[in-house]
């Protein structure tokens, strides 16, 4: 959808057009949805939040300043709903969790081979992310996942580029490490059955 | 997105250390560059070349390129449609396309009556200056807060034939026209009369004017004709009587 249509719809859900508001979401509600579970580590939280933000920007969607993206004013919206909510809902991966595969053992790591085999911990990529800081996680985020430049990354989150460098570069460095060591373990883990 | 980012890889290129430095191997800042999209097309094959020649480098790329494509994959999102589009109903409500068409005519209708009625206006007071609908009208807030003491002042000094004051209250929001005032002095049958505030004299001709209770001040003040001037602004002199008539 080019900004122009974008713009277009958005001035008929002011007038209060219903379909052009259901196109808006159905364009955006994947990409929030998938930022938000990916900040969270929780479908519900990223549900509820995703749903809470749309409700809020298309109620004032007056407010809205056609100069910026729709999107970034969304997933601003989106993440104050999450900062607010955080102290509520407990990220799954709390720095308990996280620091077990810090700790490079394979004890922690075959550990969560186990909570894996019984489904209560969510995919790799999920718990990839839990061990970075959240500037890290939501960086790598925006620019892998949500395809954000990183001049965009840094306006949205208010911080410098070289800054915003930094924190992927470093997130993305530990996200490699634990995929290969949870890899590693899995093949041991295969042998060990197989054996 | 290979034009998101500035080429800044040249450096990365020409050298830097990796954690591990062994002899031809890849500098990590210029794996950073790679996953950043920010190595240019022409650098990419001599970095995949060296990535053959550096066991590391090459076994690093591929678990962060593994990591990403995991955190790419799609995510199987429910859908909100319903739910938000309830709630956002409940509060500002959606209207229908036939409504907003009538909404839009309304719109424009009224649009039309107000450029009309301007325009109207606008020609009247060409064709007929003195016309009621673009008089020459005032407040009398100031009017009224500047009375008593200012009128008996200024009256004497622009030799004013004399003062009236009704005692009636002065609303605010009343405005005064030029036309149909009953002068209250005695033997003065011709005048202009008002009790307006920074009256424009559009012409100096005076007309027969009664007074009229309904367009009353607190103070009024009578200025002798000599000092209408065409074009020019009364400023605070309240009221416009033709004295040669007495």
């Amino acid at each position: 959808m080019t900004r122009q249509e974008e713009q277009s719809l958005i001035e008929l859900a002011v007038a209060g057009d219903r379909s052009a508001a259901e196109r808006l979401i159905r364009a955006h509600q994947a990409s929030l949805y998938a930022y938000l579970l990916r900040l969270s580590g929780r479908a519900d939280v990223a549900e509820d939040i995703a749903q809470d933000a749309f409700v809020r920007v298309l109620t004032n969607l007056e407010r809205f300043d056609p100069r910026f993206r729709f999107s970034t004013w969304l997933f601003t919206i989106a993440k104050r709903l999450y900062v607010n909510a955080n102290q509520k809902y407990r990220p799954v991966y709390d720095s308990e969790t996280v620091g077990s595969w810090k700790a490079d053992g394979d004890d922690q790591a075959l550990q969560w081979m186990t909570d894996d085999a019984r489904g209560e911990v969510q995919d790799a990529i999920g718990r990839a992310l839990s061990g970075l800081t959240e500037e890290q996680r939501e960086i790598i985020v925006l620019f892998h996942q949500q395809e954000w430049p990183i001049s965009l990354i840094a306006e949205y989150m208010g911080m410098p580029e070289g800054t915003v460098k930094s924190h992927l570069h470093r997130g993305r460095k530990k996200m490699r490490r634990y995929f290969e060591q949870h890899t590693r373990i899995r093949v041991q883990g295969s042998e060990v059955q197989v054996g | 997105m290979k034009d998101r980012f500035e080429d800044n890889s040249g450096e990365a290129l020409q050298g830097g250390s990796r954690d591990h430095d062994a002899p031809e191997s890849i500098p990590d800042a210029l794996i950073d560059a790679f996953f950043d999209e920010e190595l240019p097309r022409e650098k990419s094959a001599a970095f995949f070349a060296a990535l053959r020649r550096d066991g590391r480098a090459a076994r690093d790329v591929a678990w962060t390129q593994r990591a990403l494509d995991a955190l790419r994959r799609p995510v199987r999102s429910p859908d909100l449609t319903r739910a938000v589009l309830s709630k956002v109903g409940r509060k500002r409500g959606w209207v229908s396309e036939s409504d907003r068409l009538w909404i839009r005519v309304a719109r424009y209708s009224v649009a039309a009556v107000v450029l009309l009625t301007v325009a109207g206006v606008f020609v009247i007071e060409r064709v007929l200056p003195r016309s009621a609908i673009m008089g020459d009208e005032a407040a009398l807030t100031e009017l009224a807060a500047s009375m008593p003491d200012d009128a008996q002042r200024v009256g004497a000094a622009i030799g004013a034939m004399g003062l009236v004051q009704t005692g009636l209250p002065v609303q605010p929001e009343v405005y005064t026209q030029v036309s149909e005032v009953r002068s209250p002095f005695r033997g003065a049958t011709d005048g202009l009369w008002t009790n307006m505030h920074d009256v424009r004299v559009r012409q100096a001709r005076v007309v027969p004017v009664t007074y009229s209770s309904a367009q009353r001040a607190d103070t009024v003040l009578a200025l002798p004709l000599s000092k209408l001037v065409p074009g020019e602004s009364l400023g605070e002199s309240a009221a416009i009587v033709q004295t040669s008539g007495r």
